[in-house]
Order: structure tokens, then sequence, then C-alpha cells
């Protein structure tokens, strides 16, 4: 490409600061349990984290250095391979009742993440070449529903319906987008709803999180265990926080305060203040996101930047709806706070690519678009 | 790329960004909802279950001997307890813990069992070496909590004294119970952290009030002294096979108690096998016999009735009066008055007293302090026996007064009342507390001798001294004799009384001495009783000889002889008897003017130890076997058992742990070998 510019450095910013933001809070949740329960010394998940920022900023490098265009053949090749894994995973020892890793040695990684970005990546690319044809049902059913009703099956086996949630909602929001037809998208969605029901009302493993769900909607102090200390963790919290590290609810009453629940911790030694701000950080990413598509250089470029800042955020919004009670608790980690390797991973992959799209401005068909 | 196409992406595009304004916006609320409108509520319930209000201990006080030994302190401990439902081998648990307790396995497994239960203690105050071994287990749910463990480090030296404190660092008798309120700390209380599992607190920010360490005590009590009382005790009861032993030393001039100790032939051996609740030296009465004597002698000088020199015909050793006959041991004939003290002449005295009549026996018996309490800041004293004159007695009863009999005194009140003829002629308050002091050690309270009356004129107590002395020198007392000191004192030997019932035991004797040295300056004033010694039975035989090896041990520490050498302590508050002494005309002078006061003080002294005196210990005097039910109210049961038991009351008992409440309630009369019903719980 011609016009090598600097990438946007706004976006750059607002992942620093949720990483960095992120590493503290994982720190403070973590600390004691690491030295009291696990015996591993405080600095245990601090120092797993930092390791994981490194690597993945190292990715991060990379793919803004690559041109996105050159990435075709890897998200053929990485789709192939991540439904694989999603397969193999079934096939490994239950850790907790559920199959949702793939242990390599000392690191893990979740096969659903390495899916959704390998699937996003795989619709923009393909939906660039299938221009108006989208709009036909078989254009959309083949390949598109096909591989998402498989990938949807074999999450539903691990069993990760939080997995399955951000797949199908980041899949449409890009094939929205891209111009297939509603009514179509409507007539996909409801039968995976009407499955998930049946799912939920044949195995009952869902069963109990959706009747907490539907009471804490109303009061979340009548939810579930982890809802309600998740929400009396907030409350502490109240308009400043009771201090870094001063929080109580991590010391064993609020369970995964260091990964899914991360949210909590925050809420709690930071308040109101440093939640707002946890917010407005993602609603900018989306903001700067969009604006990133708008000014990529073609429509590729513009569906990419779209479908990973809105796999970004809609990760943000169930995790955040499940911390507050909004959403059925299921296991989704906040994007770049949690603590864990893979979500990290492929969060900053995707943000190298958004930042790789801010480099490359200059499309003219699109301007003025907003 | 049609400009349809165009429109088409920007309406969608369009549509998601408001898409997500709109949700972003409902995270807003909801958390704006949860962490400002509905904060204050939510805050409440997220601090009761992350903060708990608990008591910070105040550490007991410390106490000393004269000589700022110590005699009782806090021992850091380690308690373990367990939390049920986070332990997850229960059978585990209560096999290790019961090796070490006596608590048997299935005890500890069925409480730590029980539903709903948090909190199960699984043994309390640990020294390091035991609580290293239970955290080498490394048991899971197991946890420990630091507590302090009085103790003893000269038991069972002065327990009687010192008494003791429960687990709970309560005291329950002795020094521990009476000045508890001193002792005892103020609790602090403050906020300490909890964790999801119930356990593991540590404080947070600053305690809402600090604890207070309690006060310590600076005892009068030499341990020295004590100590070898104690030891010659010992040896005595071997030696003449008795039932028992006890005995007191005191300052004449103060009223301080130096040594006081009570053994019995099970326990001089070694350690206490129960509770010793109470300290006979104060609580139980016996009969004196002829140390008792000392009154009809005292009222007889005092009133002119008799003079020294007077004779008195002892009838050979045999008279009669009324249906009784009075013996002596000796045939004697002509007697002066003098001889009839020295040789303990029953005959003579019997003669004298009926001369002084009941009024005169009973008014010197009072003023020698029988029949009253002394007032010492012991638990549980009780005033004795005096029957009162306002019948005519007979000459029998007068002769019988005169013996030492009829009458029921503590050991201490005896000691008390030769302490009066050793000083001058005042009787003291005995006391064991000499000064209180606070964490630093610095002196916060003195305790001055206390005068409570004149008992005897100077001339009369200088008269009965030299009485005494003549005992030890050429009458019954002659087995007390050591070279170069002049002791002064009298023997004793009475019938045992049945214990709870009128009459005698047969072939019981107590046999006592009192006596007090060096006579021309008396420092020290002791008293030796034996219960029930076999063989040889007179205080003369077996009571003299033992005071005369604790007077021959105590003597060179005590540099009695150097006279001004007496007090060595480190206070400047130790009450300098050297320069105040009674037969130092400036100190007589001053205690005579605090006399008046003095007396009121001691009265109102007197009526707060006797409702002390009620809520916990025996009140025996009426000899009828009636009891006082004592207060068992957050005893343990086990302790409240001991402690009824030693009242012969027999204990009913429904559930377990801590006395919650008992029937008949404490004060009530109680007779013997009836049953108290306890009820009692686990927990608060």
């Amino acid at each position: 490409m011609t016009d090598r510019s600097k990438p946007d450095f706004m976006l750059l910013s607002i992942v620093l600061i949720l990483v960095l933001l992120g590493i503290l809070m994982i720190y403070s949740a973590s600390a004691i349990m690491a030295d009291f329960k696990m015996n591993r010394g405080s600095s245990f998940f601090l120092m797993r984290q930092i390791f994981w920022v490194a690597f993945s900023s190292m990715i991060l490098l990379l793919l803004l250095k690559i041109d996105y265009h050159r990435l075709k053949r890897i998200s053929y090749v990485s789709l192939f391979f991540s439904l694989v894994f999603l397969g193999l995973v079934l096939l490994l020892d239950p850790t907790k009742g559920v199959r949702r890793w793939i242990k390599l040695g000392p690191i893990g990684f979740q096969p659903s993440e390495f899916f959704r970005y390998s699937f996003i990546l795989f619709l923009a690319f393909t939906l660039v070449k299938k221009g108006e044809k989208i709009k036909a049902f078989k254009h959309l059913a083949l390949p598109y529903l096909v591989i998402l009703g498989v990938a949807c099956l074999l999450l539903l086996k691990e069993p990760h319906l939080g997995g399955v949630f951000t797949l199908v909602l980041s899949s449409l929001v890009l094939l929205f987008l891209a111009g297939a037809r509603l009514k179509h998208l409507l007539v996909i969605t409801l039968p995976v709803v009407i499955s998930g029901l049946v799912f939920v009302l044949i195995t009952g493993y869902e069963k109990d999180r959706l009747i907490d769900w539907a009471k804490a909607l109303k009061d979340p102090l009548q939810g579930s265990y982890q809802l309600k200390q998740a929400v009396l963790s907030l409350g502490n919290g109240g308009l400043t926080g009771v201090g870094l590290g001063e929080g109580g609810q991590k010391l064993f009453f609020l369970p995964e305060p260091h990964t899914d629940f991360i949210l909590a911790t925050i809420g709690e030694e930071g308040g109101f203040l440093l939640i707002s701000l946890v917010i407005i950080l993602f609603f900018g990413l989306v903001w700067r996101g969009l604006q990133i598509a708008q000014r990529s250089p073609d429509l590729l470029g513009y569906y990419l930047a779209f479908g990973l800042t809105f796999s970004i955020f809609i990760n943000f919004l169930i995790n955040s709806g499940v911390v507050l009670g909004l959403l059925p608790t299921t296991g989704i980690p906040m994007p770049f706070l949690s603590y864990g390797g893979s979500s990290l991973l492929f969060n900053l992959a995707g943000i190298g690519i958004i930042l790789n799209i801010s480099r490359q401005r200059g499309f003219k068909i699109y301007k003025r678009l907003w | 790329m049609t400009s349809k196409k165009k429109l088409e992406i920007k309406r969608r595009s369009t549509i998601l960004f408001i898409c997500s304004i709109f949700f972003t916006l409902a995270v807003f609320l909801r958390v704006f909802d949860l962490q400002v409108l509905r904060s204050g509520y939510i805050q409440r319930i997220a601090i009761k279950q992350q903060e708990v209000c608990l008591k910070l201990e105040g550490k007991r006080g410390v106490v000393y001997d004269r000589n700022l030994n110590i005699l009782a302190f806090n021992l850091p401990s380690e308690s373990f307890f367990g939390v049920p439902y986070s332990i997850s081998r229960k059978d585990l648990v209560a096999k290790k813990i019961s090796g070490l307790t006596d608590k048997s396995y299935e005890k500890i497994k069925s409480s730590l069992s029980l539903k709903g239960k948090k909190f199960v203690w699984l043994k309390r105050k640990c020294e390091s070496e035991e609580a290293e071994k239970i955290k080498k287990w490394n048991l899971d749910g197991v946890y420990t909590q630091e507590e302090t463990k009085r103790s003893y480090p000269y038991y069972p030296l002065a327990c009687d004294i010192i008494g003791f404190a429960d687990i709970d660092n309560k005291g329950l008798a002795g020094i521990e119970y009476q000045y508890d309120h001193l002792l005892s700390g103020q609790d602090g209380r403050g906020i300490f952290q909890k964790d999801g599992w119930g356990n593991s607190y540590q404080i947070k920010e600053s305690p809402l009030s600090y604890p207070q360490s309690g006060k310590s005590l600076v005892l009068t009590i030499d341990l020295d002294l004590q100590a070898k009382l104690e030891e010659e005790l010992k040896n005595t009861i071997k030696v003449t096979n008795s039932q028992a032993g006890s005995g007191i030393f005191m300052n004449p001039n103060t009223g301080e108690i130096l040594a006081m100790s009570f053994l019995s032939q099970e326990n001089s051996g070694g350690r206490y096998s129960e509770l010793r609740l109470k300290n006979k030296l104060v609580a139980d009465v016996f009969e004196p016999g002829s140390t008792f004597k000392i009154i009809t002698a005292a009222a007889a000088l005092e009133k002119g009735i008799k003079n020294p020199e007077d004779s008195i015909y002892a009838e050979l050793g045999c008279y009669k009066i009324g249906k009784k006959v009075l013996r002596d041991i000796k045939e004697y004939g002509w007697l002066t008055f003098k001889e009839c003290v020295v040789f303990s002449s029953n005959i003579g005295m019997a003669k004298v007293a009926i001369e002084v009549g009941e009024k005169g026996l009973f008014e010197y018996a009072k003023k020698l302090g029988f029949g009253e309490k002394t007032g010492i800041d012991l638990p549980g004293e009780v005033r004795g026996v005096l029957s009162s004159p306002d019948k005519r007695w007979s000459d029998i009863s007068l002769a019988t007064f005169a013996m030492g009999y009829g009458v029921s005194v503590t050991p201490l009140q005896l000691i008390t009342a030769y302490a009066a003829v050793a000083n001058g002629g005042l009787l003291l308050k005995p006391y064991v507390v000499k000064a209180v002091l606070d964490e630093e050690g610095k002196i916060i309270q003195e305790f001055h001798p206390i005068v409570v009356k004149r008992a005897l004129k100077p001339q009369t107590s200088r008269i009965l001294t030299e009485f005494l002395r003549g005992v030890v020198s050429d009458g019954t007392g002659i087995e007390v004799q050591i070279e170069g000191v002049n002791i002064a004192g009298k023997t004793g030997t009475a019938q045992k009384t049945k214990i709870g019932k009128r009459g005698y035991e047969r072939g019981k004797y107590m046999a006592s001495f009192v006596g007090f040295f060096p006579a021309e300056d008396p420092q020290i004033v002791g008293l030796v009783i034996l219960d029930s010694p076999k063989g040889l039975y007179y205080g003369s035989q077996t009571a003299a000889p033992a005071f005369r090896r604790i007077t021959q041990r105590i003597i060179p520490s005590q540099n009695l002889l150097l006279a001004n050498e007496l007090e060595k302590t480190d206070f400047s508050f130790a009450v300098a008897t050297k320069q105040e002494k009674v037969y130092d005309s400036k100190f007589r002078k001053k205690l005579d003017s605090k006399v008046n006061n003095s007396i009121s003080r001691t009265e109102k002294k007197d009526n707060e130890v006797e409702v002390v005196g009620v809520s916990m210990n025996e009140i025996n005097e009426k000899n009828d076997g009636r009891k006082i039910m004592p207060s068992v109210v957050g005893l343990t049961a086990r302790e409240a058992i001991k402690l009824l038991s030693s009242y012969s009351i027999v204990s009913e008992i429904r559930g377990s742990g801590v006395v919650r409440k008992q029937h008949p309630l404490p004060g009530n009369m109680l007779s013997q070998g009836k049953t108290c019903f306890l009820e009692c719980s686990l927990s608060d």
C-alpha cells in the first residue's frame, strides 16, 4: 500500500490503558489467593499475565507490520485448524466439568476464541468477494451458516454457551453489515435460540443459571452466589471505591476475582469512577474502531475493522452483563482486563490487524460515510 | 461499488453503532444503579460479610511476690479451632486431635459434624512445641488463634494465695479472684477482616478501642519464706503422720502476710489433682485449744484481776467443776499466774476465767479480733463462731472457753491476735497485696498497714510477751528454742471437732504452735497447725518443732537479728518497719491517730469482703451443714461440677459446654447433698 502512515494513536492508547489496568487489577485480585490458596507466591498470576502481555504484544506488532490483505491464506488455514481444535477439545478430560481448554504444557488456550477470530477473518475475506450475492439465502447458508452451525454444536458440546453467544453475535454483526437480509438472519438465529433452549431443558446444565438470572434481573442479591458476591463488590465500592488492594471481596468471597469477575474487583476497589472509565474506554474503542473502518482503503479493511472491533465490544458487553446481573452467568472473560493468555492473545492480535488498517488510510469510496 | 450499496452499509453501520450506544448506556446505568443509587444498602451487606468485630485481648496483670519474683504471668500460646465445612477429612482431624486432648475421637468427630456449626475449639492454649506439632500436620480447615495462657511458674507454691484463673483468664480463686477487677485487662474491640472461608482474620485499620492491660500486683508474700514453710510442712506431715498441716507467717508490725500454706497428706507430695477453690486458712475454722488461753490472760491483766506473780492453786492436776473434771498434764500445785500460762495449766486458767467472767472474756476475744473477719484481701473469709455473753455462762463453759473449746476461729484470726500481742497491742488488718503496678511497673496504688483497733494496752502486751517468752524458755514450748533468738509463743492441742456435726472426733487432735520473734522486738509472727498427727499429738511435740525448723531456716535469710535489715525490697513504697515500728513512739502516735479513721474504713471493707464471700465461697460458720449456693454461671461444665462437689452439691447437667443457667440461684441456702441443675450450651 502506498500511504504508510502511523497507526491510530487513540486506539493504541485505549488498549494500552486497559491492558495496564488489567495487570494492576489482576495482581490486586489474585495476590492473596495465589499466596495462600495455591502457595505459589503472591505474584504468580501477575508474572504470567505480564508474560502473556509481552508475548501478545509481539503478535500485535507483527500484525501491525503485515499488510492485512496478505492474511487471506492464513485466515483459511486458521479457520480449518480452529475447527479441528474445537473438535479435539472434546476428546480431552474435562476440567471443572467442562472442556474448553487445550493445554500444551503450562500454556492453555481456548479454541473457541481462536475460532471466533478465524471466522471473522474468513467472513471478511469471503464477504468482499460475495458482494451482493449475500442477499440470497443460498449464499448466506453456504458456507457461513453451515460452518457456524457445526462450530456452535461443538461449542455446546463443551459446553460453552457463552462462547456460542459471542460467536453468533459477532458473526451476525458482520453478516448484517455486509448486506445479508434481516429476515434471513432472523430465520437462522431462531433455530439457534430454540435449539439452545431445548439443550437447556434436556441437559439442565444451564437451567439453574437461567432461573438465577431471571431472579437477579430484579434484585441482583437474589441471584447465584457468584452474582451476589459480584454485586456486593460493586456496591461496596460505591462511588470512589475502597482503594486499590483494599477490596475484601477477593478474599475468597468472590469466585474468579481475577478472571471472569475482574470487573467486580475493579468496581470494589476503584468504585463507580473507575468502572465508568472502563466503560468509556470500551466505548472509545468502538468509536475508534468504526472510525478506522470508515477510513480503511477498501471494503476488506472495512469489514475486518468493523468485525474485529465488534467482536471485542460484544465480549465486553456480555462479560459486564454477566457481572452486573443483566445476563445469565457464563464464562466469558473481559477483554484485556481478565487474566488469561488466549483471550489476551487473540484480542491483541485483533487490535494489531485494526491498527494495520488504520495505517492504510485513504479509502475513497466510503469517504464521509458517517 | 454502487451508491446503493454505499447507502446500505452506511445505514446498517449506523444502526449497529446506535445499538452499541444503547448497550453501553444500559451497562452504564446498571453500574450507576448498583454503585451509586443502591450502594449504601449493598455496602452494608458486604461489610457484614467482610468484617467482624472481635475483642482484642487485654493482657492480665502479673502477680509478683514482695521481691518481684513472678508468681503468675501470661504465656503466649496458640489455640486451634476447626471450621467444619472446610475440613475435608473430619476423621483425620478427630484422630490427630484426640491424641492430644482428653476429648475422645467420637466426641470431636461428632462436634465437627454438627450441622450449622461454624466454629469448634479443638485444642486451646498450646505451648509452642505442641502448637508446632499441630501446625506440621497441616490439617485443612484447622486454624489457629493467639491467646495468652495464665502460667504459675512456681506452682504449687503459694497456690492457695494466688488462686487461679480459668481458660478465659477470669480469676476463680485467691488473689486472681479477689483482684480480678484490677488484674483483668480491659478488652479492646477491633474490626477484623473476614474472608470467604470464615477465617484467618487480619486486623483492619486501628481498633475501635484499644485493649488495656490489667494492673500488676505485688504481694506481701516472700517466695523464699513460702517455699521453706511448704517444705517444712511437707516434712512435718510425713514425720508426724498428720492428715494435713498449715502455716502462716506474718509481719506483726504491718499485718503483711509473708507466707501462707495449707497442705494435706494427699497433695503434699506434688501437684494438686483438683482445683483448689478455697483457702482453708481463711475459710475454715477449728477449735484452737490452749493458744486461746491468751484471751483469758489478756482479760485478767487488763482488768487488773490478776498480776503475773499472783498465786493460783492448780489442784494437783484434777479439778471438778460441776459434773466435769478438768485435768492438767502434770500435777501442778501452787503456780503463779504467769506459770499457769507457761505450763498451760487448764485448771489454773479455768479459775482465772471464772474470775474474769463471760463478759470480760467475750470482750477480749472480740478485741483481739475473734468472731469478726480480719478483713484480709482474700476471698471466702469467715468470721468463726464466738457465742455472745447474753446469758450467763456456766463455770464449765467459762473453763472450756478459756481452754479454747467451744469457739471456732480461723487460723488467720489466731495469728492476727498474736500479732497484736507482739506489736504492742494493735489489732491490724492482715493483707497480701502490697502494691498495684501499672503496665510500665509504676506504682499506682500502695496498701499501707491498717490498724483496726487498739486491742491491748502496750503494758499488757509486754507482760503477755513475757508470758509467751516463758512458754518457750521454761514451759510447753521448750522445743522451739533456738540459740541466739528469743522466741515467744504458745502451744495448743485441741480435740478435733466433727465436720458439720456436734462433738469431737475420738483420738484426733489439732496440734498448733503460734509464736513470734525476736521477743524483744518482734518481726515475724508465725503459726503452725497440724491436723490429726498420729502418735505424738501435742502441739509441743509436733507443731512446735516444726515451727522451730521453719524459724531456723528463715532467720538467716530474713536477717532478723539485724532488725533494720528486714525490709530489703527495692520498692520505695516498701513499708519501712525499721522506721515505723510500733515500739517507735513516733509511729505509735501516727497509728493511734489513725485508729479511729481506720476502724470505720475497715468496717466498710469488711462488708465488701462479705459480699464477695457469699457469692463465691463456702460460709461454713453456722456449722449446721447448710451451705450457700455459689454462682457457677460462665464456668465450663467441668469446672462447675468441681466447684459444686467441693460444696458437696450434686450437679445435674443438661447440654454441654458453658453453664448458662443454674437452679437454685446463687446465694440460696442449700443443704448438703442437694442437687443443682445446670443448663449448659456450647457457645453464646
